[in-house]
């Protein structure tokens, strides 16, 4: 198979409530984390790495990423209605992320 | 007191509906009566299918897991019985990208879940 050829090490980190398969230089988006642009952060949430299971986790498995930016989704318009009810409600709503990108993957 | 009438505010809010009715099919794009109606129906189904995708991923996931599951001798369900007595915690998104992309790393997780199996049914016994 054509991506047994490019395989490249990949780990299962999980942030926001959420598992990523990230691979180095993925550029990910995760739920908002308390960091400022440019930063480096560490996700020690590693459930798979390189053939490696967790148990939950992956111990001394890490991995970094820079902070490209805090930003926030694609607005959403949440619109509701009921008929006959004469109910409506709309509502817009943008998700507060954080873009990542993988620096380093460490399997410990 | 001048008398204010209601025409460019009724204007503004037609073409703000019949921008959003845009590659609508046949009248439904054009006139504002029916506009609004399928615009506010898409907006009902917008808020429905946020929800039913969730729920539609998790079933492609499982029927992906369940297929890899069955290369290894065992069935979905006993599969993520035995992930659980083995405590990984790998959810069905993630499981069914490695059966993708990691097939040796797949079947690493069949063995540990078989192998917790095994061994709860020992303690059973």
């Amino acid at each position: 198979m054509f991506h047994d050829l490019v395989r490249k090490m990949f780990a299962i980190v999980r942030t926001g409530g959420k598992q990523y398969r990230v691979q180095k230089d993925d550029k990910i988006e995760v739920e908002k984390l308390d960091a400022e642009a440019g930063k480096t952060v560490e996700l020690d949430e590693v459930l798979f790495v390189d053939g490696k299971i967790g148990e939950p986790l992956v111990k001394g498995a890490s991995v970094k990423a820079k902070v490209v930016e805090q930003t926030r989704g694609e607005k959403i318009t949440i619109f509701k209605k009921k008929r006959r009810q004469n109910y409506r409600r709309k509502k817009g709503h943008r998700q507060n992320l954080t873009v990542l990108q993988i620096t380093d993957i460490k399997a410990a | 007191m001048a008398r204010v009438k209601g025409g460019p505010r009724a204007h503004a809010r037609h073409r703000k509906v019949i921008k959003a009715a845009k590659g609508y099919y046949g009248r439904r794009k054009s006139c504002f009566r029916t506009a609004v109606q399928a615009v506010e129906k898409a907006g009902q189904y917008a808020y429905r299918d946020r929800r039913t995708k969730k729920r539609d991923f998790r079933k492609l996931w499982i029927q992906r897991i369940n297929a890899a599951a069955r290369m290894h001798g065992l069935k979905y369900s006993t599969l993520m019985h035995g992930l659980k007595l083995s405590g990984i915690e790998l959810d069905r998104k993630s499981l069914s990208e490695i059966a993708i992309h990691d097939e040796k790393g797949f079947e690493a997780i069949a063995k540990q879940a078989q192998a917790a199996l095994d061994k709860a049914e020992k303690a059973a016994a």
